[in-house]
């Protein structure tokens, strides 16, 4: 091993830890989730819906999108209000009216509300004449604002969704969430959900559990951080991006490498990926445009054709998309660089999987317009067109074709890695990269165990398995992994320094990254062990955050003293600066921002706020966009003709992408998010997701200048990999061995300074 | 919307102290972006004679085992002042497994360059720019608001202070890259 076989023992170790725990939470969250009832019916007895009902109505729920308008327990989009915060607010007032609206009848709302009726050996749960009435009133609220309204509005179409039992079905399953919200667990002073969300008037507030956990939280952070640091301090020499000794070294002209016949099948990925981006950019400021005008887009009727819920989907899933691709084909340009060769085949494989993917991104886009308008048979609807559960939108046909895409492209990555991987030890930087793409499939796939019908609670564990193991652990692996290669192609690091940080990554996200997978499910309805293992462990992703911070400021230097002075022959100028940002968004979108909505006692008021959207934003526009950004650069480099490259271009696109992100996280989302959390503290949380930033018109037209930049800066990349993919650089000739392979599979050679004789 | 605050007698809009304390805080994140990157470029500059002791007068290293490495290169175009140990000393030393990758003797590359001349200099002072820019779009934008009524004058300070801050940061940037280098020509001088 080119390492001691201790780092490998350590991070199986670690990794077996992580998941261990993450499987005992597994089995909890299916023994002590919030139940659903096999029957509600009322004091007489008369049944009013069925569990059947409920799921039913859960799967229209998510089919017609409306976790991509509003939010259930705090999860899905942020137009809409929260259906469980709204549905209890409301049910809580109608109640007090109905009991004289005096202190004693909200006395009496609150226990008639926290009182678990609910028999699970009969599998009833009984609700009380005032729970009943609310029902039927909160029913036509929503029928009036959501499922039936008159007009455009809110985002959303009229008579979106017209049969009066599937509506009736749909407020049954936001009702039983309501209810989960309030009514205490068997023998505990708290609800299924922890309390949340915080309702004064049914007596919702932040439990003990809460609050200690993030104390302890906070302690296990600065300690952390401060052992971390300090071990850092005293070995960083043995892990760090730096060597003993820095070396100088010449870059081979992009123009001089060659290309295999499937790396250049590769430059029409990049133009995908490029209109992609555009493309999610565009649908993502039609999407904002909501905030200022929820009934069109400058007076068109866009509701009508692209609702919120629908430009809201195809703006999350497109992000992933981009991303993916440029993943997928960065993985596919490195694999011949790696091995020194490629083998036969590959181009067709190549081509085939491109393929696939335009299959799955326009199939998935078109599934999710078809299910939101209502235009499949009932019994299709999830399979061809929509699951509906955010960033898991897609249709489930469209989700095995993924899944077979990837597992496509594992195979492509395996026979190009294939002659180096025999000669290599199995705990070695090729292996490394063989392994670390192999989750992505894998922990893609888990997403599987997620229908529509899945117990909410249940169905959100696994679909976080999904949205932080694969994009916030598994994809920063890989990302780690691809810089680190890149870097070593580059001759920037040894192998061996490499293979260190990939471990001591591997390590430090398995300690914190994999159990804080939890702090996404503190509120919706699972176990309350889930809470305190999710504060204390997701604390802890803060210190790797902050060590890799320090180490990207290292690892900045690296490509910066190549870029003083002899920036003309430095071909890579860009795509070491949008790395560059990758760091620093790593710092303050992920770990600032993500930080700043982790801990029990802020997630409690903040989640479903603009906060979260900031977070998500920053961190995943920031490191995983930027990271696409440098891959597609640095691929399309090589594989441009000289003539046809512009640095103009990438230039603009860097600097307008990242100006453009700043001016919208601090133009926009993180004022209003601020403010939108202290209106959920001061007037209470249902009351901060009723359209309530539209007291503040002037702070959301303060989106549109960033967004604007932004948008400016994606258009020249879809300019530069058009021009590119038109014409592919050809020379000089490799069939199956590339004269890179031959100079020693790297993309560079190492330089002696020629003594001089003083200064000049 | 938000209520008013008693401040001395004077009702000030919540919204409006809102508006300040952002811009404040934008101030401050813009000044400790562009202070963190500056600090660890240096830190990093440091990283590449870590343990080697550098004579200012004689203009030249030391190595921990006591071995002198002198000025070998000074290029000009990359910015770059090369010391190097003679190698037969390197060779032969105890640590060379941990110091010099090859048989040539170690060499120490010591940058010439300022902050402000590299790329990632430059990246961290735009994103600082950008946000005194924000700074100053909300003072500015809070101060058309709150033109005539009670509270103004805060904006109105706001305003000039981050107009004086923008000032004060593009006139430290040197216009042209190479300009600092040539003000700072020897390593001693920092």
């Amino acid at each position: 091993m080119t390492v001691s076989s201790l780092w490998l023992q350590g991070a199986v170790l670690t990794f077996v830890f992580g998941f261990a725990v993450l499987t005992f939470s597994a089995v909890r969250i299916y023994q002590d989730s919030a139940p659903m009832p096999d029957q509600v019916v009322d004091e007489a007895g008369k049944v009013l819906f069925t569990r059947e009902q409920i799921l039913e109505g859960q799967e229209l729920f998510l089919t017609y999108g409306l976790m991509q308008f509003g939010t259930v327990y705090g999860h899905g989009a942020y137009l809409g209000p929260d259906f469980t915060a709204d549905y209890l607010h409301r049910e809580a007032l109608h109640m007090a009216g109905r009991y004289g609206g005096d202190e004693a009848g909200r006395q009496r709302v609150r226990k008639e509300l926290q009182e678990n009726r609910y028999d699970p050996k009969t599998g009833t749960l009984v609700w009380t004449a005032g729970q009943v009435s609310a029902f039927g009133e909160i029913h036509e609220h929503f029928g009036e604002l959501v499922y039936g309204r008159k007009v455009s509005g809110v985002g959303l179409k009229a008579s979106m969704i017209r049969d009066p039992e599937d509506t009736r079905k749909i407020t049954a399953f936001i009702a039983w969430t309501a209810w989960t919200a309030v009514a205490r667990r068997p023998g505990l002073a708290y609800s299924y959900t922890n309390n949340w969300p915080p309702e004064e008037l049914v007596g919702n507030s932040l439990t003990g559990d809460a609050v200690m956990w993030s104390a302890l939280s906070l302690v296990a952070l600065l300690g952390g951080i401060g052992i971390v640091l300090g071990l850092y301090g005293r070995y960083s020499h043995a892990v760090g991006w730096h060597e003993s000794e820095e070396q100088r070294i010449r870059f081979i002209p992009p123009a001089d490498v060659a290309l295999t016949p499937a790396q250049r099948v590769l430059s029409w990925y990049f133009l995908v990926v490029a209109a992609l981006f555009l493309l999610q950019n565009l649908i993502g400021g039609a999407t904002v445009h909501y905030m200022v005008e929820a009934s069109g887009f400058f007076g068109i009727d866009l509701p009508r054709w692209l609702p919120y819920n629908l430009t809201r989907t195809w703006h999350v899933q497109l992000a992933i998309f981009f991303v993916a691709t440029a993943y997928l084909a960065a993985g596919i340009f490195l694999a011949p660089l790696i091995s020194g060769r490629e083998p036969k085949g590959q181009r067709l494989l190549t081509t085939a999987l491109l393929v696939a993917l335009a299959v799955v991104v326009f199939g998935s886009l078109g599934g999710e317009y078809l299910s939101y308008h209502g235009l499949l048979p009932r019994g299709q609807r999830a399979f061809l067109g929509a699951q509906g559960w955010e960033y898991l939108d897609l249709g489930r046909f469209w989700m095995y074709l993924l899944i077979v895409g990837m597992v496509l492209w594992l195979v492509i990555i395996y026979r190009g890695l294939r002659p180096r991987l025999g000669t290599e030890s199995r705990g070695n930087l090729p292996w490394l990269f063989l392994y670390s793409a192999l989750t992505i499939p894998a922990f893609y796939a888990v997403g599987l165990l997620t229908n529509t019908r899945s117990t909410f609670a249940i169905g959100d564990f696994w679909r976080f398995w999904v949205v932080h193991l694969w994009v916030e652990d598994f994809l920063e692996l890989f990302t780690t992994m691809l810089v680190a290669l890149i870097f070593v192609l580059m001759g920037i690091v040894s192998e061996r320094f490499a293979t260190r940080l990939i471990y001591f990554d591997i390590l430090l996200y398995s300690v914190g990254g994999v159990v804080g997978t939890l702090h996404h499910c503190y509120f919706s309805g699972g176990p309350a062990v889930e809470m305190s293992l999710g504060a204390f462990f997701s604390a802890a992703e803060v210190i790797p955050l902050t060590l890799l911070t320090v180490e990207a400021w290292s690892f900045l230097q690296l490509g910066n003293r190549q870029q003083v002075g002899e920036a003309a022959t430095f071909p890579h100028r860009w795509a070491v600066l949008f790395l560059a940002s990758v760091g620093f968004w790593n710092f303050l979108g992920a770990g600032v921002f993500g930080f700043l909505i982790n801990l029990p006692v802020v997630s409690y008021y903040e989640i479903g706020t603009l906060l979260t959207s900031n977070h998500s934003h920053a961190a995943f526009m920031g490191v995983y966009g930027m990271l696409a950004l440098a891959l597609l650069v640095f691929c399309t480099r090589y594989l441009a003709r000289p003539e046809d490259w512009s640095e103009g271009l990438v230039r603009f696109s860097f600097w307008a992408t990242n100006i453009g992100l700043m001016l919208m996280i601090l133009g926009h989302l993180f004022p209003l998010g601020i403010l939108q959390l202290g209106d959920a503290v001061t007037n209470g949380y249902w009351h901060a997701r009723t359209e309530w930033f539209r007291n503040y018109p002037w702070l959301s037209w303060a989106r549109m200048p960033g967004d604007l930049v932004f948008m400016a800066g994606s258009a020249p990349l879809v300019w530069l990999t058009l021009k590119v993919a038109l014409r592919t650089r050809s020379g000089p000739a490799a069939a199956d061995r590339s004269a890179t392979a031959a100079a020693g599979a790297s993309l560079f050679t190492e330089v002696s300074p020629a003594p001089a004789a003083g200064r000049t | 919307m938000l209520p008013s605050l008693n401040v001395w007698g004077l009702s000030i809009d919540l919204t409006l102290v809102l508006i300040v304390s952002y811009v404040v805080v934008l101030w401050a994140g813009g000044w400790a972006l562009e202070a963190l990157a500056r600090t660890h470029f240096r830190r990093a500059q440091r990283h590449a004679h870590d343990g080697f002791a550098y004579d200012a007068e004689l203009d030249r290293y030391e190595c921990p085992q006591g071995e002198l490495l002198t000025l070998d290169t000074h290029d000009d175009r990359d910015k770059l002042a090369i010391y190097k140990a003679p190698a037969a000393s390197c060779n032969a030393c105890v640590l060379k497994a941990f110091c010099a990758p090859h048989d040539e003797g170690r060499r120490i590359y010591h940058s010439l360059a300022e902050f402000h001349e590299t790329d990632v200099g430059r990246f961290h002072r735009r994103l600082s720019l950008t946000i005194l820019g924000v700074a100053l779009a909300f003072a500015g934008g809070g101060l058309v608001a709150w033109w005539s009524r009670p509270g103004g004058w805060l904006l109105a300070i706001a305003f000039g202070v981050s107009i004086v801050l923008l000032w004060l940061d593009l006139r430290d940037a040197p216009r042209n890259p190479g300009e600092a280098t040539r003000a700072s020509e020897t390593p001693s001088q920092w």
